[in-house]
């Protein structure tokens, strides 16, 4: 039987208007370009790149926090990507996410009860008896206690807040959870109860992950895929194992090898200058092609590549 | 003569209704040169013990010890502006987040040069000297876009760049650098850490690195301390504690750590039950006892640390039994 798929993305685009000065032309910025994966039911997708290469904004537009410019984004089988609105009732209620900060995702004056209900009043017709029920379900999912509903935030431990957050997530049934660093501000014995309970919840509920973690030990324990940003763009897409072992693109062996210069991103190459491949400018074995054509996306061992070392036109010339 | 001598040092913050104790007895012996490693939860007394060193909790919590001695010298009653001076000049503190560190109001050339003008760079052509010699150090390219930039325009591992140089100014003779790469994106906290490294060395600094990275500790450090809710667990050379555990926490938290796994993907993975239990309400007894998959009736009590000959360990029960 083949799974359902839970989230498909066709060339999602984002664009951002920068204004230079008060009279000057707006510049455009492009965070995301033409990313495209498809997630089926108790899949994990693990998302690398260094701070600035769109993770965070493809976690925003896959919330429904932001819009893409343009692309296509399927959730649960229904296109979301025509929904133009920014009210917070029309975000993705099948697609919740967790962050980083523990602390500074929950609101430190609301009880746990109040914070877990809150999507459900905004978001649901439930009423509160019912609200009530759910609660309790999910604090019994992620293993807390239903008197910890009455508690604030701050009488937790960071990995006791984290499982709420994880709560919150799920309080709407969603069918994929975005965790952004689950457990880089935890500390090490909270880490593995994090991973184990996750792993759990995602057997039990079917959940799809998107993890945008650092810790590639982690990822290679729970992500079955892995997709590579740079600057928004994909530079190479494919199963943990091979991705992990084998990295095709240079920036991910530089990103794996951890043997990059140090980037300024101030003073760098202006990016919309650039009309070749994104990393031509950081790249150790650039050639011609790079600077001037844009790489294509081809299959390499089963992983989708943008470069033109494996690309078509490469090999023609070459020959 | 140990460079930095620390025993039985204890911190205490009042709060409503009493004092919590933060730290309880922390021992450390620095040689010249060395490297340290401290780890713990967070909570656990690290950073405390850190800046009671530092002198730097004077106004907000009580700080005794037996012996504090930096080269000999007793820094736990430092009074004169001269004594503090002094012991500024010899020991260098990086902290965790660099853009909390730096003023954000202030170009990066300005900020160096305050630290320098307490260092003694009185003159203006020194400090510029100085300013460029310590930043191509700790590898900065572009020196003149960087000074002339606020801290808001840098990365944060340019930034983490910038507050090192600041701490190498006085040229310590030791530097604590705590959690110096948790704020950085992995690629940033390999190259800081791997700078840090090579400074220690050709410095001939010694060194006490705050981390949650056992694998770094593991590698980088000669010894190395573990810390549970303000107490000193176990501590001696990082070979030793990380090959042979004694205490049921630290193998715990060995174990637990991702680089560590070896398993199939997705089956669950070891880990300590329960949570770190708050410096308000500690277990009585054994401050680990009711997580602790080896605690027996004893445990109730709490244990001393005793000194096996090689390291110090707090526990009824160790790993392998006693050694004496």
């Amino acid at each position: 039987m083949t799974k359902r798929a839970t989230i498909k993305a066709l060339s999602l685009t984002k664009e951002y208007l920068n204004s230079a000065n008060l009279f000057g032309k707006s510049e455009c910025f492009t965070a995301l370009e033409d990313v495209s994966f498809t997630l089926t039911q108790g899949e994990s997708l693990s998302i690398l790149g260094e701070a600035g290469s769109g993770k965070s904004t493809l976690a925003k537009i896959l919330v429904g926090a932001e819009h893409a410019t343009s692309g296509v984004l399927e959730i649960d089988d229904k296109d979301v990507s025509k929904v133009k609105s920014n009210k917070h009732q029309n975000r993705n209620r099948r697609v919740r996410m967790v962050y980083q900060n523990t602390m500074g995702s929950l609101n430190p004056s609301l009880t746990i009860g109040e914070i877990l209900s809150e999507p459900l009043i905004n978001m649901t017709k439930l009423t509160k008896s019912e609200r009530e029920e759910r609660l309790f379900n999910v604090l019994e999912l992620v293993g807390l206690k239903s008197d910890h509903s009455t508690r604030l935030p701050h009488t937790f431990s960071a990995g006791e807040r984290q499982r709420i957050a994880i709560a919150r997530a799920l309080i709407l049934d969603p069918v994929c959870i975005i965790a952004d660093e689950p457990l880089s501000v935890l500390e090490t014995s909270a880490q593995s109860q994090i991973v184990n309970l996750m792993l759990d919840l995602q057997k039990e509920l079917n959940l799809s992950y998107i993890m945008i973690s650092y810790n590639l030990d982690v990822v290679e324990h729970m992500c079955d895929k892995i997709m590579v940003l740079c600057r928004g763009r994909v530079v190479e897409y494919g199963a943990t194992q091979q991705v992990l072992r084998n990295p095709k693109h240079p920036y991910t062996k530089s990103l794996l090898s951890r043997t990059q210069s140090p980037i300024n991103r101030k003073l760098e190459t202006n990016e919309s200058e650039m009309k070749g491949c994104i990393y031509c400018d950081r790249c150790m074995d650039v050639n011609e092609h790079c600077h001037q054509q844009k790489p294509e996306q081809v299959l390499v061992d089963g992983c989708l590549v943008s470069c033109h070392q494996y690309s078509e036109t490469n090999k023609k010339a070459t020959n | 003569m140990a460079l930095l001598q620390v025993e039985n040092l204890c911190v205490e913050f009042p709060v409503s209704g009493g004092t919590v104790k933060a730290l309880d007895n922390f021992s450390l012996r620095v040689e010249a040169g060395a490297y340290h490693g401290i780890f713990g939860d967070s909570g656990s007394g690290k950073s405390i013990a850190m800046l009671a060193i530092m002198d730097l909790l004077r106004n907000s919590a009580s700080v005794t010890a037996d012996q504090l001695s930096l080269k000999g010298n007793d820094i736990l009653t430092i009074s004169t502006k001269e004594q503090r001076q002094s012991l500024y000049q010899a020991v260098s503190i990086i902290f965790q987040e660099p853009e909390n560190s730096l003023n954000p109001c202030y170009r990066i050339a300005r900020q160096l040069d305050e630290t320098l003008k307490i260092h003694g760079y009185t003159s203006r052509k020194e400090r510029k000297l100085r300013r460029a010699e310590l930043l191509a150090d700790v590898g900065l390219q572009q020196i003149d876009a960087i000074l002339d930039s606020y801290p808001h325009q840098l990365t944060s591992g340019i930034l983490q760049r910038i507050m090192i140089a600041n701490a190498l100014a006085s040229d310590p003779m030791l530097l604590i650098a705590d959690e110096p790469t948790t704020s950085l994106d992995l690629s940033e906290q390999q190259k800081i850490m791997k700078l840090l490294n090579d400074l220690v060395k050709s410095r001939n600094m010694a060194m006490v690195l705050i981390s949650h990275d056992l694998e770094l500790l593991k590698q980088q450090t000669d010894f190395v301390t573990v810390m549970y809710c303000g107490q000193v667990i176990e501590s001696g050379p990082s070979a030793l504690i990380f090959d042979n555990p004694k205490h049921p926490y630290t193998e715990a938290i060995l174990n637990s750590a991702p680089s560590n796994w070896n398993l199939a993907p997705k089956s669950s993975v070891p880990s300590l039950a329960g949570s770190t239990p708050s410096l308000h309400h500690l277990p009585v007894g054994c401050y680990l006892g009711p997580r602790c998959p080896y605690a027996e009736a004893k445990c109730v009590q709490a244990p001393h640390a005793w000194f096996d000959g090689s390291r110090l360990v707090r526990c009824h029960f160790p790993i392998g039994g006693r050694d004496d």
